[in-house]
């Protein structure tokens, strides 16, 4: 093998960095995209659209929550935690393995429905009322993850 | 030009004596020494950065870009004519990697509309990262592989 200096007119040398070049601009090309999407993570979005009580047997409330991500990357979501909250006290919280597994689309929005139950098993008629009356604030933090790194979103109401 | 070149009694030239100022210092001039050096130093830079944000490459393996950044330094002793310019390459290449990773931390922050003291704190962050990651992954691993590439040459010659 030839290592010494001057080997660089040798064409297999030159060819084999010319593929190194390639291969590393390529790779610096989509970690950069992916830092330029990241630093706007903030940008993220998770807004609550609707609360409805669809059982009442089971005491489950659907709520839908609208997830837009205007990055360049698109993000997946992995979890999170959802409440509803009337006068500042939890009502309603997520079910188990509730949050769905979902991905939104770089510069797109996603809309995903998050079965929740009541808090309270036997939830009196007042506060039924309220959530069908729409005054149920629903707030919550999303898992999402960007390429492999994971931040939260926040749910506002 | 070369006197040569000019020569209006030459009429059949040879490939030597046609070479212009241009091809000439590209074979072992100024011209090689600088296309070398930024050419591996650019590769180690970008390399540095896919490694320190390796959770937004392509990749899963953590240690790949690194690969590119140790071959970088080879690479400069490699293509250069002789161990001077070869030298003389890996300055010129680890000043310009140095720089290209602080490009590629903080261009987003100024492509992005900052402004005012946000922008200040961003960039501040962004050159911080930059600045770890050029001592504790350009530092060692370009000059790393420098040194390795000078060494089996050296003592293979």
């Amino acid at each position: 093998m030839n290592v010494a200096p001057g080997s660089g007119s040798n064409r297999l040398v030159v060819a084999s960095f010319v593929l190194v070049f390639v291969v590393a601009t390529v790779t610096f090309g989509y970690t950069w995209q992916g830092q330029m999407a990241f630093i706007q993570r903030d940008d993220v979005t998770a807004t609550a659209t609707s609360a409805e009580v669809t059982s009442l047997d089971d005491g489950t409330v659907t709520v839908r929550i609208r997830v837009h991500n205007p990055t360049s990357k698109p993000v997946r979501i992995l979890g999170g935690s959802i409440f509803g909250r009337l006068d500042g006290e939890d009502v309603i919280r997520e079910g188990t393995g509730a949050v769905p597994d979902e991905r939104v689309p770089a510069g797109g929005s996603r809309t995903i429905t998050v079965e929740c139950t009541f808090v309270d098993r036997d939830p009196d008629q007042e506060t039924i009322d309220r959530v069908r009356n729409g005054d149920l604030r629903v707030v919550g933090l999303l898992s999402v993850r960007m390429v492999d790194k994971r931040f939260d979103v926040e749910v506002s109401p | 030009m070369s006197d040569v070149d000019d020569s209006p009694t030459v009429v059949d030239r040879s490939p030597e004596l046609s070479m212009t100022a241009f091809k000439r210092s590209f074979r072992t001039g100024w011209l090689r020494i600088l296309s070398v050096g930024i050419a591996t130093g650019v590769v180690g830079g970008m390399g540095t950065f896919s490694y320190t944000r390796v959770d937004l490459s392509p990749f899963d393996a953590a240690w790949l870009p690194l690969v590119f950044v140790g071959l970088a330094g080879a690479y400069t002793h490699l293509l250069a004519a002789d161990m001077r310019s070869g030298t003389i390459a890996m300055i010129v290449g680890f000043v310009v990697g140095g720089l290209t990773n602080v490009a590629a931390w903080t261009s987003p922050i100024f492509l992005l509309s900052y402004s005012g003291v946000g922008r200040d704190l961003a960039l501040m962050a962004q050159l911080q990262q930059s600045l770890i990651s050029l001592l504790m992954v350009y530092l060692l691993i370009y000059l790393g592989g420098y040194f390795a590439a000078v060494t089996i040459s050296g003592a293979f010659s």
